[in-house]
C-alpha cells in the first residue's frame, strides 16, 4: 500500500481508531462465544444468528486489519472466519476442538492488541499465528457438495430471492428442510420511524421463528415512506403468524406453508393461537393469496396440530412456581388444623370411631400432599452446571487477563438447588473465584520458588448433605497470613490490638466489612465489594459461609446452603408465651440441658456436648421474652450450619410442622436473627428464626 | 457538486474511507452512514451521484441495500461500488448482478479506490 493516508497525524488516530474498534469487536466476539458455550452446555444447538455475528465480527476484523497492513492479523482472522463461515452455512459442525481453536484464535488476537497498543506487535507473534492457522486448517472438514438451491419450490418475489446472501440461502434451505412454512411479510412505514417498527416485527418474529431476509423498497406513499418484504421461517401458519405480529392476514404470504410433520409427537400440548377451525373467517386476504397458498396448505386433519411446539419442555415464570408452592405450603397448614381435629374427636368418647376414621383420612391426605410438595420442589431444581460454566469463562479470561497459569476443576455440576438460589449465587462464587485468581495464586514464577507445579489448581466442588448443598472453593495458593489480617483488622479498628484470637476466628475477619487483604483494589477483584458481601448475599439464602487458609498451602471457602427456600420442616419451640419455628434442616439434634453440662466461661456460656463446648445461645434473652418463668432444665437445640454450631436453649418444644416462610415487611423486617413469619394453621402465626444470622452473631461473640 | 454515500459499519474503516475520497481534486459532498438502515434514511432524501457500500453489515446488508437503491427510478443509473473481502466471492457475484458497477476487494489502497470513485464520477463506466 503506498499512501495509505495522508498524514502522519491521520494516521495515528486511525491506529488509535482500529485499536479500539478490534478491541470492541474481540469483547463481541467474546460474549458471542459465550453464550454459544452456554447452548452447548445445554444441549441446544448454536443460535444460527449468534454464529452470523460470530462471523461478520471475524470478518470486520479481517477487513480491518488488512487495511492498517497487519497482515499476521489479518491472516489470523481469515482463517477464524473460515471456520466460521463453513458452520454459519451448514459445511461442518462445531466440535468443541474447533470451538476451542476459536476461543484461542481470539486470545490471541487480544494479546496481539495488547502488544500494539505498547508499541507493536512481537515478531515471535507470527510463528504462534502460523502454528495456530496449521492447526484450524487440519481441523477443518472438506466442504460437502452445496444442496440444490431451493428456490424453486417458493412462491417469493424473485427481487427477494435474488438479494439473499449465500449464508440467508443456507438458513432458507435449512428452514425448508425442517419443513418450517416460509413466509413472505410485506409491511409499509413512515421513513422517520421505520426502524422501531421493523425491530418490533423482527424480535417478534425471532420468537417464533427466524427472520431470513429483509428487503427495502422504495414506498408507494412517496419519499416519506419506505416499504419492506420480510422473508421468514416459522411454524405458525400464515393466520397465527399474522396475529403473532399484529399485522392483517393479507401482509403474510405463505411462500411454503408448513409441512406439519414438522411437529414431533412428543410435544402434544397445543398452542392456544387460534387454529383454522376456530379463528373467524379472513375476508380480506386477499383472493392471490388464497390461490397462492390453497394447493399447499396442509390436511385439514393437521391443522390443529401446525401449532404445537417442538420441544417438550415448558418456560415458566418462576413467580408462578412461587406461587403454587406457597399454595401447597398454605395446603399443608390446612391439613395440620385437620389433623388436630381429628385428634380433638378421638379424644372424646362420643366422637372416638369419627375421629379415627378422620385421622385415616388424614394420613392418606398427607401422603399425597407430601407427593405434591416434592414434586413441586423438584420443578424449582436446577444444576448448578449453569453457574459452574459461567465461572468456567471467568476463569479463562482471568487466565489470560492476569497472566497466571491456572486450571479450574470443577465437581458436581449437576448437584441441583432451588433456581433462585442457584441465580443468586453467581455473584458470590464469581468474587471467590476472582479473589483465588487475584490474590490467592502466585504468579508462576513465585510459585516455582515455592516448589509448586507452575500450573495452579482451583478446585469448585458441589456435594449434596441432607437437605444442605455444600459448595467448596479451593485453591493451592499463596493461603492467608492471618498476621496481616489481625495487623489490618487493628489498623481499622475491628478489633483491640491486644484482642486474644485463634486462628479460626482470626480467618473469620476476611469477612468482616472493611477488611481486605491487599492494600491496593485491583480490577479483577471489583472495587468496594468483598468478602463481606460473600456472607451476606449467601446469609439471605439462609445459608453460610466459612473459610479455611493454611499460610504457603492454599485457601478453601466453603458455601452451605438450604435446597429449598421456599417450604421447610420446622421445629416449633416455646419460651414464655411466645413460640418460634426454627428449620429443621439446622436441626443436629435437641437434648435437655442438664445444669451441670452449661458452663461459663468469662462473659460466654458453653454448653458440654461430647467432649466439645458449643457457645450457647439462650432464646429468652435473645429476644427479651419476660413471660413465664425460664425452665429449670431448658431444652438444648443444636443447631448446625456447615461446621459451625451452637446449642439454643429453649423452655418446650412444640413439635413438628411444614411451614412457609414469608417474608416479613416493615420495622421488623431488619430485626437479626428472623428470617420470617409462617403459619401454624390455627389462626396463629410465629417467627421464623434466622440461623444463619443466630450461628454467625454466637461466633462473632465468641471471636469478640 | 456531487454528492457520494458511504454506508460501512466499521467506523475505521468508513473514516478512512472518507478521507480517502476527500484526497480527490473535486468538489464533493460526502455522507457517511453507519448502517444499512442509516442509508435507507438518507437515501430517499437526496439523489447520490456514486454510493459506495460494504456487504456484511447488521440489520440490512450490502445486496438489500444495492436492490434498494436500484429499485429507485431516480437511482437506475447511479454508480455503486461494493467494498468487500475476498470471503464474499459468492455474494459480491450477486451484488454485481443486482446492478452494483464495481467491486474492491478489502484490504485496498488509497490509489486502487481513488481511480475507480474518479472514473465512476467523471461518467466513465468500467
Amino acid at each position: 500500500m503506498a499512501r495509505r493516508l495522508k498524514q502522519t497525524a491521520t494516521r495515528s488516530r486511525g491506529e488509535r481508531e482500529f485499536l479500539s474498534e478490534a478491541e470492541e469487536i474481540l469483547e463481541r466476539m467474546r460474549d458471542d462465544l459465550g453464550v454459544c458455550l452456554e447452548r452447548a452446555s445445554s444441549g441446544d444447538e448454536f443460535a444460527p444468528d449468534v454464529l452470523n455475528r460470530l462471523f461478520r465480527s471475524a470478518h470486520s476484523l479481517k477487513g480491518l486489519s488488512g487495511m492498517f497492513g497487519l497482515e499476521v492479523l489479518a491472516e489470523l482472522a481469515h482463517k477464524v472466519e473460515d471456520l466460521l463461515d463453513a458452520w454459519r452455512l451448514g459445511r461442518s459442525q462445531p466440535t468443541p476442538e474447533r470451538f476451542a481453536l476459536l476461543e484461542e484464535s481470539v486470545a490471541l488476537f487480544g494479546r496481539a492488541l495488547e502488544q500494539l497498543a505498547a508499541g507493536a506487535i512481537a515478531t515471535e507473534f507470527a510463528a504462534a499465528v502460523a502454528e495456530l492457522n496449521g492447526r484450524i486448517d487440519a481441523a477443518r472438514s472438506a466442504p460437502p457438495v452445496a444442496p440444490p438451491a431451493a428456490q424453486d419450490v417458493l412462491d417469493a418475489p424473485a427481487a427477494l430471492l435474488r438479494t439473499l446472501t449465500e449464508y440467508e440461502e443456507h438458513r432458507l434451505r435449512e428452514s425448508l428442510a425442517r419443513g418450517r412454512g416460509i413466509y413472505v411479510i410485506t409491511v409499509a412505514f413512515a421513513l422517520a420511524s421505520f426502524e422501531e417498527r421493523l425491530s418490533e416485527i423482527s424480535s417478534a418474529l425471532r420468537e417464533v421463528g427466524e427472520l431470513l431476509s429483509t428487503l427495502p423498497s422504495p414506498g408507494a406513499g412517496g419519499p416519506g415512506e419506505i416499504r419492506f418484504a420480510l422473508l421468514a421461517a416459522t411454524e405458525l401458519d400464515a393466520a397465527a403468524l399474522a396475529a403473532r405480529l399484529e399485522l392483517e392476514p393479507s401482509a403474510v404470504h405463505a411462500a411454503r406453508a408448513p409441512r406439519a410433520s414438522a411437529n414431533t409427537p412428543a410435544a402434544a400440548a397445543a398452542v392456544s393461537e387460534p387454529t383454522p377451525s376456530n379463528a373467524p373467517p379472513q375476508a380480506n386476504a386477499s383472493p392471490a393469496d388464497a390461490s397462492v397458498a390453497a394447493p399447499r396448505e396442509p390436511a385439514p386433519a393437521a391443522d390443529a396440530a401446525t401449532l404445537r411446539s417442538v420441544s417438550d419442555t415448558v418456560r415458566v415464570d418462576i413467580r408462578k412456581l412461587d406461587e403454587l408452592m406457597n399454595l401447597v405450603g398454605e395446603l399443608a397448614i390446612e391439613r395440620g388444623a385437620l389433623s388436630a381435629f381429628a385428634r380433638k374427636l378421638a379424644g372424646d368418647p362420643a366422637s372416638v370411631r369419627l375421629g379415627a376414621e378422620l385421622e385415616k383420612i388424614h394420613k392418606a391426605l398427607d401422603r399425597k400432599l407430601q407427593e405434591l410438595q416434592a414434586s413441586v420442589i423438584d420443578v424449582r431444581m436446577v444444576p448448578l452446571r449453569q453457574v459452574f460454566d459461567k465461572l468456567a469463562r471467568v476463569a479463562k479470561r482471568l487466565r489470560l487477563d492476569l497472566h497466571k497459569d491456572a486450571r479450574l476443576e470443577l465437581a458436581g455440576a449437576d448437584t441441583e438447588l432451588d433456581k433462585l438460589i442457584v441465580e443468586e449465587l453467581v455473584d458470590p462464587l464469581m468474587h471467590i473465584v476472582r479473589n483465588a485468581f487475584d490474590h490467592a495464586l502466585e504468579t508462576p514464577e513465585e510459585r516455582a520458588a515455592a516448589g509448586k507445579p507452575s500450573e495452579g489448581v482451583i478446585r469448585i466442588e458441589a456435594t449434596q448433605r441432607g437437605n444442605d448443598v455444600v459448595i467448596t472453593v479451593a485453591d493451592d495458593g499463596r493461603g492467608i497470613d492471618t498476621e496481616r489480617v489481625r495487623a489490618k483488622a487493628v489498623e481499622r479498628g475491628l478489633i483491640a490490638a491486644a484482642a486474644q484470637l485463634s486462628q479460626r476466628e482470626l480467618l473469620d475477619l476476611v469477612f468482616a466489612p472493611g477488611l481486605s487483604t491487599r492494600g491496593e483494589v485491583t480490577e479483577t477483584s471489583g472495587r468496594g465489594v468483598g468478602m463481606d458481601v460473600v456472607r451476606s448475599n449467601v446469609a439471605a439464602l439462609g445459608g453460610l459461609a466459612a473459610i479455611e487458609s493454611r499460610l504457603g498451602a492454599g485457601t478453601t471457602v466453603t458455601l452451605t446452603l438450604p435446597i429449598t427456600l421456599a417450604i421447610i420442616q420446622a421445629l416449633i419451640v416455646g419460651v414464655g408465651a411466645e413460640r418460634y419455628a426454627i428449620p429443621l434442616n439446622s436441626v443436629r439434634e435437641v437434648l435437655i440441658a442438664d445444669p451441670a453440662s452449661l458452663q461459663r466461661s468469662g462473659s460466654r456460656e458453653l454448653f458440654a456436648l461430647r467432649g466439645d463446648a458449643l457457645p450457647v445461645l439462650r432464646l429468652r434473652d435473645e429476644f427479651g421474652v419476660t413471660s413465664g418463668a425460664a425452665a429449670a432444665k431448658p431444652f438444648a437445640v443444636i443447631l448446625g450450619l456447615g461446621d459451625a454450631r451452637l446449642a439454643l436453649l429453649v423452655d418446650r418444644l412444640d413439635g413438628q410442622r411444614d411451614a412457609v416462610i414469608k417474608p416479613m415487611q416493615g420495622p421488623i423486617s431488619s430485626v437479626r436473627g428472623i428470617a420470617g413469619a409462617t403459619e401454624l394453621g390455627e389462626q396463629s402465626a410465629v417467627l421464623v428464626l434466622d440461623i444463619a444470622a443466630l450461628v454467625t452473631s454466637a461466633q462473632r461473640a465468641e471471636a469478640a | 457538486m456531487q454528492r457520494v454515500l458511504v454506508v460501512e459499519d466499521s467506523q475505521t474503516m468508513r473514516e478512512w474511507i472518507a478521507a480517502a475520497i476527500e484526497e480527490l481534486d473535486r468538489p464533493l459532498k460526502l455522507d457517511l452512514a453507519a448502517s444499512g438502515f442509516e442509508a435507507l434514511r438518507l437515501l430517499p432524501r437526496q439523489v447520490y451521484d456514486l454510493v459506495v457500500t460494504d456487504i456484511n453489515m447488521p440489520d440490512i446488508h450490502g445486496l438489500e441495500l444495492i436492490s434498494f437503491i436500484r429499485s429507485d427510478p431516480r437511482y437506475a443509473a447511479t454508480p455503486l461500488v461494493i467494498v468487500s473481502t475476498e470471503s464474499s466471492e459468492e455474494d459480491r457475484r450477486r451484488g454485481l448482478a443486482l446492478g452494483a458497477n464495481a467491486y474492491l476487494v478489502k484490504p485496498f489502497s488509497v490509489p486502487d479506490l481513488l481511480s475507480v470513485v474518479e472514473d465512476l464520477l467523471a461518467g466513465v463506466k468500467p
